[in-house]
């Protein structure tokens, strides 16, 4: 729970404060934009929904299984500016929590795979996905500004991650959290 | 809210009539003589740091059994300085002097008359003229022998800018069909018998990702010889002057932002010219707040058949406005009206009732802009942002006419005017003089542009934020004459071209002031104003034309007496050996020049001009930045910005996904 206040507040400061210290940048002289650059978005209505969505999937993500979570956390942090940076090579700058809210979103859908709802949101998301990869647009109106477009590499980028730890983790003991409370095998 | 704009200007775009006007030889429309054929027609474009050189060859063939005057006509283009005509009749060569446009007209007829070869290059630039289509250009040479072939050659120059990285170069041919009346006078062939041709260089000083010629992308060869050096050629046997051509560059994301300077000083103590390029590094934050949207819509009889895709258009747009958002629509053509009764706010059933309405909208009559514009500000709520987005393919011809009287009432509002213009020579002064004056921009689209390209630029500038009350100032080197000094708004991704006169050379202060979000702002660069430069002697030519469409606006809204306006005018044309409304090109053999005692002006200056262009031909691009050891701005011109868009509905789903997880752990 902490992990993901935290994060969310960090959010939070870095979209009030002056974006472009943090956002990831072409030049890469500056390393620590890989990490920043999650955290500051373009406006505040990217910020409210990337968080929302951040801070609902977070915790339960954490209860389900705190490793994969922070598995996925920190693949996410590191592999999604990465392949937003070798993939969009005409993408000057890169801003928002998005790509990590789609690595969590799949693994919790792999993780609930039993639950019929949690597969037709699984759809739902594929869909979004497939629909902006191949039209190169979003599926609604973007809430970034006038001059920023959406970025399908990093939700697929993190779908993929979030798919991949879920798998590893159910090939693997990874110790977890029950949403009760208790500890035990997933 | 920024999709709103995409679909306008497609709109808009398809408003063009898909059976044009074109370039092309002129016959008058009552001759029994068939039209004189053109063989050949060869563009040599050379782009090169913030200019473009075009030359234009072409083979006429008169297929008559008698004699005949060759008429060609084609569209201004946009800021252009026609600098250059020679013809080779025959075994004769003649070369062309600007002077006086009655004495030069006075002096082809006197040597057409006697038989003797001449030609003369005229321009209805700003101002209709008999017998010259308005906003073109039209060449007469005479005795195209039976036959026989004729080649006229002609060079103009203009600067070009480059918008949000994207540079666009277009050889205008086809025309508006806005002059009914000299139309009417001619009858025209448009067509290339046995080869059309279009070369291009590109040379920039900065990396260029990608060129493109659209409509032409298969045919048109491409080769890059280094990363901001390119050459596009186009080839066809036969062609068709109706379409015109247009070229793109794009500039690798993430350079600078930056100010640029040539300069042309032959003698350390005499004055020099300069051009000035400033290319803003600034973040104009996107407008999220609701805002007022006024359709300001053409229906008038040149849009027939084109009101269907129009109201496509206007039903799309509609549906991407915001709750927080309020529309009007107005139409106009001998007069306008409101469709709508004042706002409506925008809902589902608001946006499906209006779009129902625009599609059974029908032309009628000519085109009052002037009503539409009185009738759409009439009723403008003041503490409400309110764009008009005005929309029309025709000049003004119906209501009032007179610029001043837009400029007036235009004044009155706090209101921004974005016009979006279709066709090389439809009525650019008025809409350049309604978009300034409101502080709204005018977009002037071809029919053969990237359309995606225009939308996705009006789209950002007109969705973010400006820089207001922008002004240039100059400090340390005295210059005079400068072109666009007080700038006023600077839309996203604009860059400022200046052109101007300095003294002598030294160290310049120069400082861009303006207000961005309420605040003042300044950013500030020196760098060095060279004594003595040779290499751009054609900065002259471009100097002197910037400075002649200031004077046309500034007698256009009534700030300057026409007569003098006139005067001053023709005076820069002699001076710059420009075509102009006031002065025209006479061609003649060099004998002829002599006998007459008109003097070799023209001359002197094509000749340093070719030296120096000799003399940049084999060197490789070369970068002009200034600013570098002291950047005027510390942010990027241009680029791509991204972000994941975890909308509300993935939200959504986000959370109902979290549901459905804690449901299956109990």
């Amino acid at each position: 729970m902490k992990t993901v206040g935290a994060l969310t507040l960090l959010a939070i400061v870095c979209t009030l404060l002056d974006g472009s210290h943090f956002e990831l940048t072409r030049d890469l002289s500056e390393p620590w934009r890989i990490v920043t650059c999650h955290f500051t978005h373009w406006s505040h209505e990217q910020l409210a929904w990337d968080a929302l969505a951040f801070a609902g999937l977070g915790i339960a993500c954490m209860r389900n299984n705190l490793r994969a979570f922070h598995a996925t956390l920190l693949a996410s942090l590191l592999l999604i500016p990465i392949a937003v940076h070798v993939l969009t090579p005409h993408v000057t700058a890169y801003r928002g929590l998005s790509g990590i809210d789609s690595a969590l979103f799949a693994l919790l859908l792999v993780q609930s795979r039993r639950s019929p709802l949690a597969l037709a949101c699984a759809l739902g998301f594929v869909a979004k996905i497939a629909f902006e990869t191949f039209t190169g647009g979003a599926v609604f109106a973007s809430n970034m500004g006038a001059d920023v477009v959406a970025l399908p590499v990093a939700h697929l980028a993190g779908a993929s991650i979030g798919t991949i730890v879920a798998i590893l983790a159910s090939y693997t003991r990874f110790p977890c959290a029950s949403l009760s409370g208790s500890s035990g095998r997933c | 809210m920024k999709r709103i704009f995409v679909w306008l200007l497609m709109a808009a775009l398809t408003l063009i009539p898909k059976v044009l006007f074109a370039a092309g030889t002129l016959t008058p429309a009552n001759s029994q003589a068939a039209p004189m054929q053109i063989r050949e027609h060869v563009v040599d474009v050379v782009i090169d740091n913030g200019f473009a050189r075009t030359e234009v060859n072409q083979t006429f063939f008169n297929p008559n059994d008698s004699d005949l005057e060759a008429v060609y006509a084609f569209p201004v283009p946009s800021s252009a300085s026609l600098s250059e005509i020679t013809i080779h009749n025959g075994e004769k060569t003649l070369n062309g002097e600007v002077i006086e446009a009655n004495e030069a007209k006075r002096v082809y007829t006197e040597e057409r008359d006697a038989g003797n070869d001449a030609g003369l290059g005229e321009c209805a630039c700003t101002k209709p003229k008999d017998e010259v289509e308005y906003r073109s250009y039209k060449f007469s040479i005479s005795p195209v022998r039976r036959q026989s072939e004729v080649k006229i050659r002609f060079v103009y120059y203009q600067p070009l800018k480059i918008d949000t990285g994207v540079g666009r170069f277009i050889y205008p041919l086809e025309e508006g069909g806005t002059d009914e009346e000299a139309s009417s006078f001619w009858t025209r062939n448009a067509k290339v018998e046995q080869r059309f041709a279009v070369n291009v260089e590109l040379k920039s000083g900065w990396p260029v990702d990608e060129v493109r010629v659209p409509g032409a992308e298969a045919e048109a060869k491409v080769q890059k010889l280094a990363d901001g050096h390119y050459k596009v050629s186009l080839e066809r046997t036969t062609g068709d002057l109706s379409k015109d051509f247009v070229f793109y560059y794009r500039l690798a994301d993430d350079l600078p932002g930056r100010v640029e300077l040539l300069t042309y000083k032959p003698h350390a103590n005499e004055p020099g010219t300069f051009m000035l390029t400033v290319t803003p590094g600034i973040d104009l934050a996107p407008i999220t707040a609701g805002g007022d949207y006024i359709f300001v819509l053409d229906v008038s009889g040149s849009m027939a058949g084109k009101l269907s895709t129009l109201a496509r258009g206007v039903a799309q747009t509609l549906q991407q406005f915001k709750p927080s958002d309020r529309f009007r629509i107005f139409v106009f053509s001998d007069r306008a009206r409101e469709l709508t009764s004042g706002f409506v706010a925008v809902s589902p059933q608001s946006v499906q009732e209006w779009t129902q309405k625009v599609e059974q909208l029908r032309d009628e009559g000519g085109t009052n802009v002037y009503d539409a514009l009185d009738q759409a500000l009439n009723g403008v709520e003041a503490d409400r942002a309110t764009s008009i987005l005005l929309v029309t393919d025709g000049v003004t011809n119906e209501g009032i006419v007179d610029p001043k009287e837009f400029r007036a009432l235009l004044k009155k509002y706090d209101v921004r005017v974005f016009g979006f213009l279709m066709g090389n020579n439809a009525n650019w002064p008025l809409m350049r003089l309604i978009a300034e004056t409101s502080g709204g921009f005018y977009s002037a689209v071809s029919n053969d542009d990237d359309i995606i390209g225009q939308i996705l630029l009006a789209k950002s500038k007109i969705t973010s934020e400006a820089l207001h009350d922008a002004k240039l100032d100059i400090k340390g080197v005295k210059t005079s004459d400068v072109t666009g000094e007080v700038i006023g708004k600077i839309y996203r991704g604009q860059q400022l071209v200046l052109f101007g006169r300095y003294a002598k050379g030294g160290e310049a202060d120069v400082a861009l002031q303006a207000k961005l979000t309420g605040k003042d702002e300044t950013y500030r660069t020196t760098f060095q104003f060279p004594d003595v430069s040779t290499e751009h002697p054609e900065l002259e030519r471009m100097f002197g034309l910037a400075h002649i469409e200031e004077l046309a606006m500034k007698e256009q809204v009534g700030v300057m007496p026409a007569q003098e306006a006139e005067q001053a005018i023709r005076d820069l044309g002699l001076k710059y050996q420009l075509v102009t409304d006031y002065t025209s090109m006479v061609v003649l053999a060099d004998d002829v020049f002599a006998k007459r005692g008109i003097a070799r002006n023209n001359k002197q200056r094509i000749d340093v001009e070719h030296a120096a262009q000799s003399a940049r031909g084999s060197l490789p691009p070369s970068n002009t930045r200034v600013d570098q050891s002291k950047p005027m701005f510390s942010g990027r011109s241009h680029g791509i910005k991204g972000g994941g868009a975890f909308d509300p509905w993935m939200a959504v789903l986000a959370l109902v996904a979290v549901a459905a997880a804690v449901r299956l752990r109990r």
